[in-house]
């Protein structure tokens, strides 16, 4: 039996992992961090500059966007193709949620199934583009 | 397309990591390359062919009769 003794990362890439995750999860960190203090900080506090604090958290939620972004930019042309081709599914996937989700929303339930819907639609998206970067990278060893 | 990747490169020495970086590419990429799961930009089959100093059409190999495709166009 012959045993493949490729390096599964190149320093190149091994660098580039480096760089995106120094970029990406301090931004989710943030955003963790700023979910539950703005949440604690504005409570049941009806009043519109209150509500307004609980946008915060995007901030470094665009900041982890913004990585991936970057990410992109250092990627290979073939690395780019696989990433954008998952997004594309992963997109494809949200917008069948979407459409899934608002026609129950209609008539059965409205209100839980509009409450519930930004996340489920984001989840969707988020882990048909996960999958299928697992599957293209696995396929190509 | 069919390509002479892997042969150019074990007669360099070179494992698919040390290509990689040489080409500032990721070793997925080369692993795809090699596999013919991915024909490259020119610009990167250039750099290919640049790297084993041989021309272009040494290392990729169509796999159709191009003089055809024009007699038939």
């Amino acid at each position: 039996m012959m045993i493949d003794a490729e390096p599964t990362m190149s320093d190149g890439d091994r660098a580039r992992r480096r760089t995106y995750h120094r970029e990406f999860f301090p931004g989710i960190l943030l955003y963790v961090v700023a979910v539950f203090a703005t949440g604690a900080l504005v409570g049941d506090d009806p009043s519109i500059p209150r509500r307004l604090l609980l946008l915060i958290p995007l901030l470094p939620a665009l900041w982890s966007a913004r990585a991936i972004v970057r990410s992109l930019g250092r990627a290979d042309e073939f690395e780019r193709l696989v990433q954008l081709e998952s997004m594309a599914i992963g997109f494809g996937f949200a917008m069948v949620g979407a459409i899934t989700i608002g026609s129950l929303g209609m008539h059965a339930e409205p209100n839980r199934f509009n409450q519930m819907s930004p996340w489920i639609i984001y989840s969707v998206g988020m882990v048909a583009w996960g999958i299928t970067v697992a599957i293209r990278t696995r396929r190509n060893g | 397309m069919k390509n002479r990747i892997k042969q150019m490169r074990t007669e360099l020495g070179l494992s698919q990591a040390a290509l990689a970086d040489q080409l500032d590419v990721s070793r997925q990429t080369i692993n795809a390359l090699e596999t013919g799961r991915y024909d490259p930009s020119l610009p990167l089959a250039f750099r290919l062919a640049a790297l084993f100093s041989v021309r272009i059409e040494d290392v990729f190999d169509p796999e159709f009769d191009v003089a055809d495709t024009a007699t038939t166009s």
